[in-house]
């Protein structure tokens, strides 16, 4: 699989480290240079500085060739905006999108976009390890004034 | 109407007081803490101090009975991210508009096929059929979104426009549509063949690039 990975903070260093054990082809995107140290020392694929929804910087990522796009940048919307050009622009089998915001989540899964819910994740974790029923999320709003 | 406004800068400042000026019920977002309780101390409770891409603050906020979701905060991608929210979350209800700070992205926006642009036009359109307050409208269109522009001119005499009626001007070919006349201090909502006369004041949306072109035809334009 040829995979683009956006953002290189705790979350995006580690699925690109573990792409790459897989081997997988991995690029990962970055605004900062530095964040590319988190990578750890498995890591063979390519790094790219750029911006998560620049196009130009995409497409030298080779986006257009790619089989899957991981957004896991600390902003939910360029991570949302990111998914949506990877599948509606350059036909992306496989794009998601972490999104903290449980809500945000929901909604764009509902609009039909991959996402991984981070806060709904950890919070339900908790839950589990403390043995509690599962959590119903409600991320409607009530309609009507 | 009911609109919550998402940032509380320059631009969603000035709709706040505009809007409440012209009796809407207003709402505005803004997550930095400084801007919102300086807007605080002017509009009082109609600002909410969160982000408005933050679904459960968007939802207290009143997405689920808005009419309308403005968003004018300084990042693109807030901007658009909050109208799909909106949409979403209020089930379509609420129409939105956004401003596209960077016109490159403007182009990606268009190509990703977010609704955004055509929800200004469809937006403009709607208002302007509607409701007969003209003067609101005036006031979004500030924003230039969507590369429309709202143009209030006055047809000159013997202008190309003087005389002649939408259709034979040729309007729509060029990018733009006489939403309404004001004529004698009433509203007349011209068809195709409804004669212009020297003295009317139209209202005209036009693409920003056919704005010059369109203006000849009536001559002595005035941008609002």
């Amino acid at each position: 699989m040829y995979a683009i990975v956006i953002g290189c903070g705790r979350a995006g260093a580690e699925i690109a480290s573990r792409m790459c054990e897989q081997g997988h082809s991995v690029v990962v995107i970055d605004r900062d240079r530095a964040a590319f140290h988190r990578l750890s020392d498995s890591f063979s694929g390519t790094t790219i500085v750029g911006h998560a929804i620049d196009e130009d910087c995409l497409v030298s990522a080779g986006i257009e060739r790619a089989d899957a796009l991981i957004a896991t940048t600390y902003g939910d919307n360029s991570n949302l905006i990111a998914v949506q050009l990877a599948r509606k622009r350059f036909n992306v089998q496989r794009a998601i999108a972490r999104v903290k915001d449980s809500v945000r989540a929901s909604a764009f899964e509902r609009l039909g976009f991959e996402t991984i819910p981070s806060t709904t994740i950890v919070g339900d974790a908790f839950e589990q390890a403390l043995g509690w029923e599962p959590h119903q999320p409600n991320g409607s709003p009530e309609n009507g004034s | 109407m009911f609109v919550i406004i998402a940032g509380g800068g320059k631009v969603g400042g000035q709709l706040a007081r505009d809007l409440m000026a012209e009796r809407h019920e207003v709402v505005v977002m803004e997550s930095n803490p400084g801007k919102a309780r300086a807007l605080q101390d002017e509009i009082g409770d109609a600002v909410v101090p969160h982000d408005a891409s933050e679904g459960r603050w968007l939802i207290d906020a009143g997405i689920g009975r808005a009419d309308l979701l403005i968003a004018v905060t300084g990042d693109d991608e807030d901007n658009i991210v909050i109208c799909q929210l909106g949409e979403a979350l209020s089930e379509g209800r609420a129409r939105t508009i956004t401003r596209i700070n960077n016109p490159k992205n403007s182009d990606t926006f268009r190509t990703l096929g977010i609704e955004a642009i055509v929800n200004a036009t469809d937006l403009v359109m709607t208002m302007i059929e509607r409701d007969v307050s003209v003067a609101p409208v005036v006031h979004l269109m500030r924003l230039r979104s969507a590369g429309l522009e709202l143009v209030e001119m006055t047809v000159a005499e013997g202008s190309a426009a003087d005389g002649a009626t939408p259709e034979e001007l040729r309007l729509p070919e060029q990018g733009g549509r006489i939403s309404v006349i004001l004529r004698s201090g009433e509203a007349v909502f011209p068809s195709p063949t409804t004669r212009l006369h020297a003295g009317d004041s139209i209202v005209l949306v036009a693409q920003t690039e056919f704005e010059e072109a369109l203006g000849r035809q009536f001559a002595a334009p005035t941008i609002v």
